[in-house]
């Protein structure tokens, strides 16, 4: 009997952590189809007194929605591209070679992992002003290229649980270490691979800040920054807009995250921490 | 590996798709607002008119439109239009970045410089040259709602009321339930403006005839009384406001009979189906004061399309193109020709009907904090609301706002009193 | 020969450290010493940013100490929030985690911009759907959860735990939770220990490496994406209550132009992070291995 009523708290627990987690989101798809005098009602009403389809029709019309929609899709192949190729090869050598220096570089890495990009996001800023590169999706998708310390740390974590007999063994049979990186180490890292992708693209599915102080063109806005944009005119904040296109924006990490539940969660799984 | 390839070439065709083709003339223009819908799409409407021209449009939120278009202008990607914040005129003008209109409005047939409201010729005098025109205006004023004042027996407020009126009213409208507040006698502050006009109805100048940052006593005498009506709870406590604007609204609910906002606000509340509601100018206390708002479309120094720039900004100062923008946004032409035709009056099925105090406030409003910083005053008005919610006393609210004017502006552009 | 093979598939990082962070915190260091407001050259003013910042009474320093305060109760609720999913989700004897774990789950991926926007309107004093539930449970007065500023300091850091940070801190304690060996439980229960007693003694001890590193995580997450949660929420007011310093560099470079200043404020930010890193990388022993 003690044990069914542990396991009916349980439940409970887990339905209000639930009803926490999601309400905030429900919230935002109800409201997307209240019209604008809706927001500001006493009593508050979750749900909108009739199907208001308008703003959906008012934010597909009006808006860039789906040249925003390529944009971000630009900026994720982009970044996820660079940090795969880039991160994946840095961590190789930290990972599975002994050199001079190896433990310096990794510290300097971690390290680096702590500077917030507001740190360094003036001189970067005059950087790419230099290069003419401020409105083009180059300053945010370059860096991504020179590998991010935090993904090239998961890297690291994850090569070091492939046996290391195996790479042993194709060095005596003669392969470089490019070679055994490429045959051997990228293959068998396969899960990291889609994790860190999976987590590259909700993450720039997101990201709002740097975006936003590189682009300015309306054709070069990602997602973010657009319904950020789209949503004030002349000083009133228009609710109705932001949450059709909150709602818009919800759905695709949404079912990335349904499809490939099991790589994100495996690839966590086997990313062999200590 | 292929997959790549392919991703990777999809990818560069995207990127430049975007950047290539057009052959005909191109300019860029920025705003803060999105483009209206037709039938009001003033660049549509320009395009349609000259078909050689081509207008980009770019839109950058209103929160960041100062710094952006700096930096823009800095490194020389500005758009060829600017449509200007009365702040940054100035300082664009001093930076070179924007031409002088004198000769484009002398050949003009279109447009004549009396023609607009008597603050646009003092802005211009201000800076010895013409370098922007008000794209259109807006001001800041008081709403109230008919019903709640019918209910109570109030007389609704008249042209000429004054700041004991209006505290008068509010005490009578404040309804209390069961030790609660169900109805506030005034909505808080929903947009930060309304800060600098109302403390400019006590007297202080805000900025002064030679531009300088100016408030004092005036503004100590508006927060103590703010802060004790918010206290006594006749006017609702502070709401978050981010980039100025506050996120939900007791006025539009019904929950507060009275409200200081923007004029534009007409184009919201003309949705409004529940109660009856009106317009009138800021109740006057030592004086009538108020803020007035535009943007002047002025030409990007660096724009090799010089010409057909001054074509648009021509059309956009039209009296068609006046038309689309006013009836877009609610907001009065300042031409004072095409203000008079009044087609800024959008109206509601309960309201606005007061045209009257709209065009009374242009009379009297200045230009007043908008010839400030954006970031100074946003910054300045969090610790007003700080003062409200009794975190510090308004005393040291003002000297704070005081030490940050000539923090920002240097000391020979503040005012002592 | 080896090492300069293996410096070789380090050479992007070193090239990237050099273009995108170290060479601009340089840069930011030399700014840190001028007067510029980005239109004309910078003025060569010493330390007198530095004095101004750490002048009596000067607002820089509620800024740090609100940074420190949102930093560290960032990652106690965050990891914490994370850790007590994830453990509801591996209790044993229920049903349906998959289910739950993706309402868990799924604020992280929602972008948090649109959620500051509706907790704005939830969390409003007079209109907000929250303390209108609280009046029906019969709380006469509603607290001004965003205004209040005794409030809006513990708001900003409890909402810490719908960022995308925290949801992947709940995956990671999940899978970690599902390899602690099941044996262990067994053994405990047949001694009487209660379930607060077995996640004490064995799932914290098993699963406490994962538990720095995701401190780690979210210490470096909570500091850099403080912007994209306050700045649209708060703004950083009332006053300067939730002014995070990466808002109050914006503010003062971007936004009042005071490019110097805000460099000046960027190289405390730099020292603190360094400072932060320093005590990380001490015990990283504690979640890292080091030998290949």
């Amino acid at each position: 009997m003690k044990f069914r009523v542990s396991i009916a708290l349980q439940y409970v627990l887990m339905v209000v952590v639930a009803v926490v987690m999601f309400f905030p989101i429900l919230w935002i798809i109800l409201s997307s189809f209240k019209p604008m005098i809706e927001f500001s009602v006493f009593p508050p009403r979750i749900l909108p007194s009739r199907l208001y389809w308008y703003n959906y029709a008012e934010v597909f019309a009006q808006s860039k929605l789906l040249i925003y929609l390529r944009n971000t899709l630009i900026l994720i192949a982009g970044n996820t591209i660079g940090t795969l190729l880039s991160s994946s090869i840095v961590a190789y050598p930290l990972a599975r070679m002994r050199f001079r220096g190896r433990e310096f570089i990794f510290a300097l890495i971690l390290m680096t992992m702590m500077v917030p990009s507001y740190v360094t996001i003036i001189p970067q800023y005059i950087l790419f002003k230099q290069l003419g590169w401020l409105d083009t999706f180059l300053p945010i998708i370059v860096p991504a290229f020179f590998a991010y310390p935090y993904n090239v740390f998961l890297f690291r974590q994850f090569y070091r649980t492939i046996p290391k007999e195996l790479d042993e063994a194709a060095r005596i049979d003669g392969c470089s270490e490019w070679g055994v990186f490429v045959r051997i180490i990228a293959p068998l890292s396969r899960p990291i691979f889609i994790t860190i992708g999976i987590l590259s693209s909700i993450f720039w599915w997101n990201e709002f800040f740097v975006p936003m102080v590189f682009i300015n063109s309306e054709d070069l806005k990602p997602l973010s920054v657009g319904i950020y944009s789209f949503s004030r005119t002349t000083f009133v904040v228009r609710w109705d807009l932001i949450m059709a296109m909150a709602t818009v924006m919800l759905f695709p990490p949404m079912m990335l995250f349904l499809l490939a539940r099991r790589y994100i969660t495996e690839g966590i799984k086997t990313t062999g921490f200590k | 590996m292929k997959r790549t390839i392919v991703l990777g070439v999809l990818l560069g065709v995207f990127i430049f798709a975007g950047v290539y083709a057009h052959a005909e003339t191109v300019i860029k223009y920025a705003h803060w607002n999105a483009l209206p819908q037709d039938p009001y799409n003033y660049v549509k409407a320009f395009e349609e008119k000259n078909p050689d021209i081509k207008v980009e449009f770019i839109q950058i939120p209103e929160a960041e439109y100062s710094q952006k278009l700096r930096s823009m202008a800095m490194t020389g990607t500005a758009p060829d239009v600017l449509c200007l914040w009365e702040a940054d005129l100035a300082d664009f003008v001093r930076a070179g970045w924007v031409l002088s209109l004198d000769a484009y409005i002398k050949e003009s047939k279109e447009l004549s410089l009396d023609d607009f409201i008597p603050a646009v010729k003092q802005l211009m005098e201000l800076q010895g040259s013409l370098y922007g025109l008000p794209w259109c205006f807006a001001t800041e004023i008081a709403y109230y709602n008919k019903d709640l004042f019918d209910k109570a027996g109030v007389a609704y407020p008249g042209m000429d009321w004054t700041w004991e009126d209006f505290e008068n009213m509010a005490k009578k409208l404040t309804v209390e339930s069961e030790g609660k507040v169900v109805q506030w006698g005034c909505d808080a502050i929903g947009f930060q403006g309304l800060w600098y006009s109302l403390a400019g109805t006590f007297g202080d100048a805000i900025v002064d005839q030679e531009g300088r940052f100016s408030m004092g006593s005036g503004t100590k005498e508006f927060l103590n009384r703010w802060v004790s009506l918010t206290n006594a709870k006749v006017v609702a406590s502070p709401q978050v406001t981010t980039s100025g604007v506050v996120s939900a609204d007791l006025f539009m609910a019904g929950r507060a009979a009275m409200a200081f906002n923007g004029s534009w606000m007409t184009s919201v509340y003309k949705d409004i189906t529940d109660f009856s509601w009106d317009i009138m100018p800021l109740p006057k206390a030592k004086r009538s004061y108020s803020t007035l708002h535009t943007g002047f479309f002025a030409i990007n120094a660096r724009s090799e399309a010089k010409d057909a720039v001054w074509k648009f900004i021509e059309f956009c100062m039209s009296e068609e193109g006046q038309e689309l923008i006013n009836k877009a946004y609610s907001n009065p032409s300042a031409r004072l020709s095409v203000l008079k035709k009044g087609y800024y009056k959008v109206e509601g099925p309960k309201g606005p009907r007061n045209w009257d105090a709209i065009e009374r406030t242009a009379e009297f409003a200045e230009w007043g904090y908008v010839l400030l910083p954006p970031g100074l005053t946003f910054d300045i008005v969090k610790d007003f609301n700080a003062a409200v919610l009794g975190q510090m006393s308004v005393d040291d609210a003002v000297q704070q706002a005081i030490e940050k004017a000539i923090d920002i502006l240097g000391e020979e552009r503040v005012a002592t009193e | 020969m080896r090492s300069g093979r293996a410096y070789l598939f380090v050479s992007p990082w070193i090239l990237g450290f050099v273009l995108f962070t170290g060479g601009p915190i340089l840069a930011t260091v030399a700014l840190g010493f001028t007067k510029w407001d980005l239109i004309g050259s910078p003025v060569w003013v010493g330390l007198g940013n530095y004095a101004r910042l750490f002048r009596k009474g000067s607002e820089f320093w509620t800024v740090l100490r609100f940074t420190a305060f949102y930093t560290l109760f960032s990652v106690v609720f965050s990891v914490g929030w994370a850790l007590f999913e994830a453990a509801l989700l591996n209790s044993r004897g229920v049903r349906g985690t998959n289910l739950f774990g993706f309402f868990y789950f799924i604020p992280a991926v929602v972008p948090m911009v649109a959620l500051t926007f509706a907790f704005q309107l939830i969390l409003h004093k007079e209109l907000g759907i929250l303390n209108y539930a609280l009046s029906l449970l019969g709380l006469r007065e509603g607290p001004n959860w965003l205004v209040d500023p005794k409030v809006v300091v513990w708001v900003v850091v409890v909402l810490n735990i719908y960022t995308f940070y925290a949801g992947q801190m709940m995956l990671i304690f999940d899978s970690a939770l599902k390899e602690v060996p099941k044996e262990l439980y067994e053994a405990a229960e047949i001694d009487g220990a209660s379930r607060i007693v077995q996640f004490l003694r064995i799932t914290l001890p098993a699963i406490s490496p994962i538990l720095f590193f995701n401190m780690v995580t979210a210490t470096i997450s909570s500091l850099g994406t403080s912007f994209t949660l306050l700045y649209p929420l708060t703004a950083g007011g009332p006053g300067k209550v939730t002014q995070a310093i990466s808002l109050d560099i914006y503010h003062n470079a971007f936004k009042t132009f005071r490019v110097g200043y805000a460099c000046a404020e960027s190289v405390i930010l730099f020292l603190i992070a360094a400072g932060v890193s320093v005590v990380m990388f001490a015990t990283s022993k504690r979640w890292v291995y080091y030998e290949v």
